[in-house]
C-alpha cells in the first residue's frame, strides 16, 4: 500500500539525515520529518487578468485537473483565478477554457470549484491564506487547513519580474514576502513539505529568498529570462498555454495514482531545447533526494488507510438484497473530443 | 529767476502729472480687465488649471456661500478650502460694496497696485536716502547707486507691472481669489515699510490664516522693525499683535471654539495635499506616483522645503536688508507651495523694478524671461493635448511646469546673488586685485 | 561669442530633421499594446458572394438615385441583417453666404455586442459618393461593409458594439455625426447644426474608414493625417499593415512601396521623399480622409483606400478585403482601454519605419533655439552699446501689429454679421488690408525711431516666432517645420540697417515669405502639377483664383470644423511678419552714444 511504501522510503532515507546536507536542523524537525506526510493539499494561483492572459488561466486549470485526477479532493485544493476567461465576451467558445489547440480539452467544465475568484485574488488574501490568518467566519473552502503532516503543492502563474510577481495588474508580491509567508507556515507547523512551482518570467527570483526547510522549488525561467508561451489557438486567437506548463502536463498525463515516477524526473521535464528558458530548481532546502520522492507525494493524495484484523462482510452494514447489481463498464479508449457549436441562431438570416 | 513760488508750481505740476499718469494707467488697466471679463474668453481662462486651483477657485466660493446660506456645512466634503472669515468677507463685500463680481476683482487688483505704489515709493525714498552720501562709496560703483531717477521711476514701474503683468491680469480675469489675498499681502508690505505695526500684523495674520505659508514672513517683518525702523519695542508689539490677530481670526473662524471643521479642509488640504489635481506646482506629479507608505515622509520634506528650509539661512544673510528678504521669501513661497497659481508669480514679479539698480549685475535675466515666456505659452498647449486630444500625457505637462519652476528659482538666485555682489562692491570696490590679477565673484 | 551671430543653428536643425529619414536614425515599427494580439486568430469571413450581390444591387440603386444616398435600400439591408438602423439629419448654414443652407442625411446601423454591456463601440464608416461626384466611387466599400455586417451579426465574440456608418457630403457628414454623437459643436456656433441621433452606442474606441474604388483591389493605401495635423496611434497603423500582410493584400503608405536600395544615399533619398510627402499633407491641417475628424475625440482612426491598379501583380477580391477588416476588428475587439501605449506624435518615412517625437523635437528645438540665441545676442549687444530705447513705443507698436492680426482673424465673422457675401468681400477685402499694412512703416516715418527700439522690436519678433514655432510643433510638427524652415533663415538676418541695398534685398525676401505669397507659391506648384499644359497667363489667373479659393476654404474650415490654420496664421504669423517688416523698412536716426548720455 501507499503508506507502507512511503514509510519504507522514509526509513531508508532517515540514514541520510545525518549526511552532507548543508542545513543543520533541530532534533524536533528531524523527528517530524521522519514521520512522513499524512495528507496532501494544493494551492493553485493564477494572478493575471485580461483576455490576453488567457494562457495563465488555462495553465492553472490544467494543473488543477491533473491534481484532481491524481486524487487530491476539491476540499483540499485552493484554486485562485483572477479573471473569468470562460465567460469573457471575447471568448468565441463561451463557457470553455482550452489548453491545447489540437486536443480540444475543455479544462473548465462544470466540476471546477474556484475558491478565490476575480478581485478576491490579492496579495493580502494569498498571504493570509498561507499563514492561516483569516478573519473568523471565512468559509472552509477558502481556508488552508493544513497541519504538520501536510504536503502542500503551491503553483503560481502570471506575470513576474526580478523578485516579484504581479497580482491583478495593480500590486505585487515580493520574493521576500513569499519567503516570510512560508516561514510563518513552518513556524506554525502548517506544512510537512512544500513543492513550489512557478511559471512566470524570471521565475527563479521568487524562490531565491526562501529560508525555511522542506521546500523544493522549481521555476520556469532563471533571472533575466522570459518564460514563453507555447502556441496559439487560431480558432480562439490567443496564446493558449505556456511552455513549461505544457511540458509539465505532458509528463503528468502519464502519471496515474499508482505510478512510481519520481520528483526528480519531473524536475527535468522541460529541457532548454523545449522550454527555451532554463528551468531553475532549488533543492538545498529539501531534505530528501528528489529522485527518490514519488511524484504522488505532491501531486497525488494520501488516502487514509485503516488496517483491520478481520474481513468484514457486507451484510454487517448493508441490506444486500436491496442493492441492484450494476455492471462495471470497462474503460474505453480515450475519446478524441471536438468542438460542437451551440444551437444555431434562428432569428438572424 | 527761480522763485519759491515757481518752484512750488513746478513741484505741484510735477505731482499733478504723476497723478494723471497713475489714474490713466489705473483706468486703462480696469478697462482692459473689464473687456476680457465680459467676453467669451473669461470662461476659458477661469477654468484653466493654472489659474483656478482647488484653493483659489471662485466657483468653489460661490458653492460654499450657497451652502452656508442653506445652513449646510460646506466643509463636510472636499469642496471648499477657504476659511469662514474669507467666505463671509467675500460675500459681504460683494453684496454691499461692489455688487458685481467683475468690479470686485478689478477693484482689489487696483487696490493692490495703489498700495504697492505707495509702499515702494516710501521704500525707494528710504533706500535712496541710505545711499545718499555718494562719497562714501568707491568711484566705480557710484553709477549703480539708487538716485533720484530711481526714486521717481520705481513706484511707477511697480504700478505698471502690477497692472499690466499678464500673470496677474489673467488671474484677475479668471476670478482667482489669490488676487484678493495679494491685496492683503500688499497691505502687509505697505504696513511694513510705513512702520505701522498694526496694519502689517493684521494683514499678515489675514494672509496666514488663509494660506498658511505667509506665516514665515513674520521673521522678516520683525527684522524690518528692528533693523530699519530701529525699534525693538515695535518689533515686539508686532509679534504680539500678530499672535493676537491670528487668535482672533481663528476664534472667528471656528465660531468661538464650536466648529473646527474648517481646519481639516483649509490647513489639512494645504499641508497634506489630498487633492492631486494638476496645477503649475511641483507637488501633484510626485504624489500621484508615490506609494502610500512613503507619502508622509515626502509631505514633510516638501513642506519643510516650502517654509523653513530657506527661512533661517536667508534671514541670517539678509538681516540688514529685510525688504529683499521678504521679496525672496515671497518668490520661494510662490514656487514651492502646494497649490500655486499664476497670480502668485504675477504678484512677486511686480517687485522686480525695486531692484533696478541690480539689473546690470543680473546675468540671466534674458534667459529667464525667455523660459518663462515659453513655458507660459506651452503649458496650455500641452494641457489641451493631454486632456482633450489624448495625445500627450502628464509627463509633458509636468516637464513644462518643472521648467517654469526652475526659471523662477534661477530668477531668485540671480537677484539675490546680484544683490550680494552689489553690496560687496559697495564695500570693497569693483577693481579688487588678488595677487595682481583681476577677480570675479562667483556663486559656489 | 561666435555662437551668437551663428545662424547655422537653424541649418543644423534642418539637417538633423532631414537626416532622420535615413534608416540609420529611425527605428522599425513595433507593437506596444499587448492586448491587441494582432493577426493571431484565423479569419472565418466567407461572405464575399454576398458582397458581390450587394455591390450589384447597389449599382442598380444608385442609377435610380442620381445624387443622394439610397436610404430605403440601405435601411432595409441593415434591418435584414439584424442591426438597429437609423438615419441622421443635419444642416449646414454656409459660413460664406448666410442665405445658403445645405441639408444632409447620414445612415447607420448598430450591431450590439451579444454578451457585453454596450459600453464601448467601434465604427466602420464609408463616405457615400454619388455617381456624379468628382471623387472616385466608394460603392464596393459599402458592399463589403454590408457583407462584414452580415458576418459580424452572427458571431458572438464581439465585446464592443459595431456601428456601420454611411456618410453624406464627405467630411461634413462625418463631422455632423460625430458632433451629434458627442453632443458638442467644434466650429462656430450656428454654422453646422448637427441635429440629434436617435440611436447611440457607447464610447467609440476606434474607427476604420473604407474607400475602396473597385471590386478587385490592387493595393491598399493607409491614410493617417487628421485635422490640425493630429495622427492616430501608431499601433493602429501597424495593426492595419500587419493584417494586410497576413491576408496577402498589398498595402502602401503614401502610395509608395517599400524599396530596398543597397546605396544608403538612395535609401535615404527615398525615405526623405516619403517623409516630405507626409509632412506636406500634415502641414495643411486638412485631413485626407474622413478618419481625420475622429481623432480630436480621442478615437483612433485611419482610412483604407483601395485602388484597382497596384504595384504588385495580383489583385485581391472581396474575400481578402473582408478578412482584412475582420482581422482588424477582431484585434481592436481585444482592447480593454483606448489606445495609449504607442506613439501619437511621429513621422513615417515608410510604412514600417517611424520617427518618434523624441527624435524630431530636437530638430525643432534647434531651429527655435537659433532664434532665441539671436535675440539674446541682440540684447547683449544692445546692453553693451547703451542705445536709447523707448520701451513704451515699441510695446505699443507690437500691440498694434497684433490688433491688425486680430482684425484679420475676425474679419470673416464681421462680414458675415453684416450679412454680405463673405467670399467676394474676403477675396478683395483681405488682401487689401494686408497690402495696406505693408505701408505702415512708411506712414510712421514721421515718428522718430531709434536703432535701439527697432532692435527691441526685432527681439520681440524673434521671441514670438520661436515660441510660436515650438507651440505649433507640439501640435502639428509638419506645420512647425514648414514655417520654421521658411521664416527662420530670414528672421535671423533681419536687421535695421541704413544700407539701402541691403534694405531692399531684405524687403524683397520678406515679401516673398509673407503668408499670402507662400500660399500663392504652394498653390501655383500644385496648379502647375495638375495643369502643366497651359500657357502663362491662364496659369497665373488659375493660380490666383486657386489662392483665393484656398483662403476662403481655410476660413470655411475654421468655421465648420475648427481647423486652426487660419486663426494661427492671422493672429501670430501676420503680426510677426509685420513686426519684422517694420524693423526692416523703418528709417531711424543713429544716436551718438556720447551725446545721449543722461544727466542724473
Amino acid at each position: 500500500m501507499l503508506s507502507n511504501k512511503e514509510l519504507y522510503i522514509f526509513l531508508s532515507t532517515s540514514l541520510v539525515f545525518t549526511s552532507i546536507y548543508a542545513i543543520n536542523l533541530e532534533h524536533s524537525f528531524i523527528e517530524k520529518a521522519r514521520n512522513g506526510h499524512t495528507n496532501n493539499w494544493a494551492v493553485l494561483v493564477d494572478t493575471s487578468r485580461f483576455w490576453f492572459n488567457y494562457r495563465h488561466v488555462a495553465n492553472v486549470l490544467s494543473i488543477y485537473r491533473s491534481v484532481k485526477r491524481l486524487g487530491i479532493p476539491d476540499s483540499q485544493i485552493i484554486l485562485m483565478i483572477a479573471d473569468d476567461m470562460a465567460c469573457n465576451p471575447r471568448n468565441p467558445r463561451p463557457a470553455t477554457v482550452f489548453n491545447n489547440a489540437n486536443q480540444h480539452i475543455n479544462v473548465y467544465g462544470d466540476d471546477v470549484e474556484v475558491d478565490y475568484r476575480g478581485y478576491e485574488v490579492t496579495v493580502e488574501n494569498f498571504v493570509r491564506l498561507l499563514t492561516g490568518r483569516l478573519p473568523p467566519g471565512t468559509p472552509r473552502s477558502k481556508q488552508l487547513l493544513t497541519d504538520e503532516g501536510s504536503n502542500v503543492l503551491i503553483y503560481l502563474t502570471g506575470h513576474g519580474g526580478d523578485g516579484f510577481l504581479k497580482f491583478q495588474d495593480s500590486e505585487e508580491i515580493t520574493s521576500q514576502e513569499m519567503a516570510d509567508a512560508l516561514e510563518q507556515m513552518w513556524q506554525k507547523q502548517r506544512y510537512h513539505e512544500v513543492f513550489f512551482m512557478i511559471d512566470t518570467c524570471q521565475a527563479a527570483s521568487m524562490y531565491e529568498r526562501f529560508y525555511s526547510p522542506n521546500i523544493l522549488s522549481v521555476g520556469s525561467s532563471m533571472v533575466g529570462e522570459d518564460s514563453l508561451s507555447h502556441h496559439v489557438d487560431p480558432a480562439i486567437g490567443v496564446y493558449i498555454i505556456d511552455r513549461y506548463t505544457y511540458y509539465a502536463l505532458e509528463f503528468l498525463e502519464d502519471v496515474s495514482p499508482e505510478s512510481n515516477r519520481s520528483m526528480g524526473e519531473f524536475l527535468k521535464v522541460c529541457p532548454k531545447s523545449a522550454c527555451i528558458s532554463t528551468v531553475g530548481v532549488r533543492k538545498d532546502l529539501f531534505l530528501r533526494d528528489p529522485d527518490e520522492v514519488p511524484i504522488t507525494d505532491f501531486f497525488g493524495s494520501v488516502r487514509p488507510v485503516k488496517l483491520v484484523e478481520t474481513v468484514p462482510t457486507l451484510e454487517h452494514f448493508v441490506n444486500v438484497s436491496q442493492i441492484p447489481l450494476r455492471v462495471i463498464k470497462t474503460e474505453s479508449k480515450p475519446k478524441k473530443y471536438h468542438y460542437v457549436p451551440p444551437l444555431p441562431i434562428f432569428s438572424k438570416v | 529767476m527761480i522763485t519759491k513760488k515757481s518752484q512750488k508750481l513746478l513741484k505741484s505740476s510735477h505731482s499733478l502729472i504723476i497723478v494723471c499718469k497713475v489714474s490713466f494707467l489705473l483706468i486703462l488697466a480696469a478697462l482692459l480687465r473689464y473687456i476680457i471679463m465680459v467676453s467669451k474668453y473669461q470662461n476659458i481662462i477661469a477654468n484653466h488649471v493654472e489659474i483656478s486651483t482647488p484653493l483659489s477657485s471662485w466657483k468653489r466660493v460661490l458653492e460654499g456661500t450657497f451652502l452656508f446660506s442653506k445652513n449646510i456645512n460646506p466643509y463636510e466634503g472636499d469642496l471648499l478650502h477657504e476659511t469662514p472669515l474669507a467666505l463671509h468677507f467675500y460675500k459681504t463685500v460683494l453684496q454691499f460694496v461692489f455688487k458685481n463680481v467683475n468690479v470686485m476683482f478689478i477693484a482689489f487688483d487696483l487696490g493692490t497696485s495703489v498700495l504697492l505704489y505707495f509702499a515702494t515709493k516710501k521704500y525707494a525714498k528710504k533706500f535712496r536716502e541710505e545711499h545718499a552720501e555718494i562719497e562714501k562709496f568707491p568711484k566705480e560703483v557710484r553709477d549703480t547707486l539708487p538716485n533720484q531717477d530711481y526714486e521717481n521711476k520705481v513706484p511707477l514701474y511697480v504700478l505698471m507691472s502690477v497692472l499690466f503683468n499678464p500673470f496677474s491680469f489673467l488671474g484677475c480675469v479668471g476670478y482667482s481669489t489669490v488676487g484678493i489675498h495679494n491685496f492683503f499681502m500688499s497691505m502687509f508690505i505697505f504696513g511694513m515699510v510705513d512702520s505701522n505695526f498694526l496694519i502689517s500684523s493684521l494683514a499678515l495674520a489675514i494672509c496666514s490664516s488663509v494660506s498658511l505659508y505667509p506665516v514665515i514672513l513674520i521673521l522678516p517683518l520683525i527684522t524690518y522693525f528692528v533693523k530699519v525702523h530701529k525699534s525693538y519695542l515695535q518689533a515686539l508689539l508686532t509679534l504680539l499683535s500678530f499672535i493676537t490677530f491670528l487668535t482672533l481670526i481663528t476664534c472667528y473662524n471656528s465660531n468661538f471654539g464650536k466648529d473646527f471643521s474648517f481646519v481639516r479642509n483649509v490647513y489639512g488640504c494645504i499641508l497634506t495635499v489630498p487633492d492631486l489635481q494638476p496645477n503649475i506646482g511641483l507637488f501633484w506629479y510626485f504624489f500621484t506616483e508615490m506609494f502610500d507608505h512613503f507619502r508622509e515622509l515626502f509631505i514633510y520634506s516638501f513642506q519643510i522645503n516650502a517654509t523653513i528650509l530657506y527661512l533661517i539661512p536667508l534671514t541670517i544673510t539678509f538681516r540688514n536688508r529685510p525688504f529683499v528678504l521678504t521679496v525672496a521669501l515671497l518668490f520661494l513661497i510662490g514656487i514651492f507651495k502646494s497649490y500655486p497659481c499664476l497670480s502668485d508669480l504675477g504678484f512677486v514679479l511686480s517687485f522686480l523694478p525695486t531692484f533696478m539698480y541690480l539689473f546690470s549685475y543680473c546675468q540671466q535675466g534674458f534667459v529667464i524671461s525667455v523660459i518663462l515666456l515659453m513655458t507660459s505659452c506651452l503649458a496650455p498647449v500641452l494641457w489641451h493635448l493631454w486632456i482633450y486630444s489624448a495625445s500627450a500625457n502628464a509627463n509633458f505637462y509636468f516637464g513644462v511646469t518643472l521648467a517654469y519652476a526652475i526659471a523662477q528659482i534661477f530668477l531668485v538666485t540671480d537677484v539675490l546673488f546680484a544683490h550680494t555682489k552689489w553690496e560687496f562692491y559697495l564695500k570693497h570696490g569693483k577693481d579688487i586685485k588678488i595677487d595682481g590679477e583681476d577677480t570675479k565673484l562667483s556663486l559656489e | 561669442m561666435g555662437l551668437l551671430t551663428d545662424p547655422s543653428g537653424d541649418q543644423r536643425g534642418i539637417i538633423w530633421f532631414a537626416s532622420l529619414a535615413s534608416p540609420l536614425f529611425n527605428a522599425s515599427t513595433y507593437f506596444s499594446e499587448n492586448a491587441l494580439l494582432p493577426g493571431l486568430v484565423k479569419s472565418t469571413f466567407k461572405e464575399d458572394r454576398f458582397a458581390l450581390q450587394y455591390f450589384q444591387e447597389l449599382q442598380d440603386e444608385t442609377q435610380k438615385h442620381e445624387s443622394s444616398i439610397p436610404y430605403s435600400w440601405l435601411l432595409a439591408k441593415f434591418r435584414q441583417i439584424g442591426l438597429d438602423s437609423y438615419t441622421h439629419d443635419f444642416t449646414l448654414h454656409s459660413p460664406l453666404n448666410p442665405n445658403d443652407t445645405y441639408y444632409g442625411k447620414n445612415v447607420y446601423g448598430i450591431l450590439r455586442a451579444p454578451r457585453a454591456s454596450s459600453t464601448e463601440a467601434l465604427v466602420l464608416s464609408v463616405p457615400y459618393r454619388p455617381p456624379k461626384s468628382i471623387y472616385p466611387s466608394t460603392l464596393p466599400s459599402i458592399a463589403i461593409q454590408l457583407a462584414f455586417a452580415k458576418f459580424a451579426a452572427k458571431e458572438k465574440y464581439w465585446a464592443k458594439d459595431i456601428i456601420f456608418l454611411i456618410t453624406d457630403h464627405e467630411q461634413l457628414g462625418i463631422q455632423a455625426w460625430l458632433e451629434a454623437y458627442h453632443g458638442v459643436t467644434c466650429g462656430n456656433e450656428g454654422t453646422l447644426n448637427h441635429g440629434t441621433l436617435k440611436g447611440r452606442a457607447g464610447a467609440i474606441q476606434a474607427a476604420i474608414n473604407l474607400e475602396l474604388h473597385s471590386v478587385k483591389i490592387g493595393q491598399i493605401d493607409i491614410k493617417i493625417e487628421g485635422l490640425n495635423g493630429q495622427l492616430p496611434n501608431l499601433d493602429l497603423f501597424n495593426l492595419a499593415g500587419k493584417i494586410c500582410i497576413k491576408e496577402g493584400v498589398f498595402h502602401t503608405f503614401k502610395g509608395k512601396t517599400p524599396k530596398y536600395f543597397r546605396d544608403p544615399y538612395k535609401e535615404w533619398l527615398y525615405s526623405f521623399k516619403n517623409m516630405l510627402n507626409m509632412v506636406s499633407t500634415q502641414a495643411t491641417g486638412v485631413p485626407n480622409g474622413n478618419h481625420g475628424l475622429f481623432l480630436r475625440f480621442g478615437i483612433q482612426a485611419l482610412t483604407l483606400e483601395g485602388f484597382e491598379q497596384g504595384k504588385a501583380g495580383s489583385r485581391s477580391g472581396f474575400l481578402s478585403i473582408g478578412r482584412v477588416i475582420e482581422g482588424i476588428f477582431r484585434s481592436i475587439n481585444n482592447l480593454l482601454e483606448r489606445f495609449h501605449q504607442s506613439f501619437f506624435f511621429y513621422i513615417l518615412p515608410s510604412h514600417d519605419r517611424y520617427i518618434s517625437i523624441g527624435l524630431y523635437m530636437p530638430a525643432v528645438c534647434m531651429i527655435a533655439a537659433a532664434l532665441i540665441i539671436k535675440a539674446c545676442a541682440k540684447w547683449c549687444k544692445m546692453q553693451e552699446n547703451h542705445t536709447e530705447i523707448r520701451y513704451i513705443k515699441v510695446v505699443i507698436q507690437f500691440i498694434v501689429m497684433h490688433c491688425i492680426g486680430a482684425t484679420v482673424m475676425v474679419f470673416p465673422e464681421l462680414v458675415k454679421a453684416l450679412n454680405s457675401d463673405v467670399s467676394s468681400t474676403v477675396s478683395y477685402g483681405l488682401p487689401s488690408v494686408l497690402v495696406g499694412s505693408l505701408l505702415i512703416p512708411f506712414l510712421l516715418k514721421s515718428v522718430n525711431h531709434s536703432e535701439g527700439s527697432l532692435n527691441l522690436l526685432c527681439i520681440f519678433g524673434l521671441l514670438e516666432l520661436g515660441t510660436a514655432l515650438i507651440c505649433l510643433s507640439m501640435n502639428n510638427i509638419s506645420l512647425g517645420i514648414f514655417c520654421g524652415t521658411i521664416s527662420v533663415p530670414f528672421a535671423l538676418i533681419a536687421e535695421p540697417t541704413k544700407n539701402r541695398i541691403f534694405k531692399i534685398v531684405q524687403a524683397l525676401f520678406w515679401c516673398l515669405i509673407h503668408p499670402l505669397s507662400i500660399l500663392f507659391f504652394v498653390v501655383s506648384i500644385n496648379t502647375f502639377l495638375m495643369f502643366h499644359q497651359e500657357n502663362i497667363t491662364e496659369f497665373v489667373f488659375r493660380a490666383l483664383d486657386a489662392t483665393k479659393q484656398a483662403v476662403i476654404y481655410s476660413i470655411a474650415d475654421s468655421m465648420i470644423y475648427g481647423n486652426w490654420l487660419y486663426t494661427v496664421v492671422s493672429t501670430i504669423f501676420i503680426p510677426n511678419w509685420l513686426c519684422f517688416w517694420n524693423v526692416i523698412c523703418s528709417d531711424f536716426k543713429r544716436h551718438n552714444v556720447n551725446v545721449a548720455k543722461k544727466n542724473n
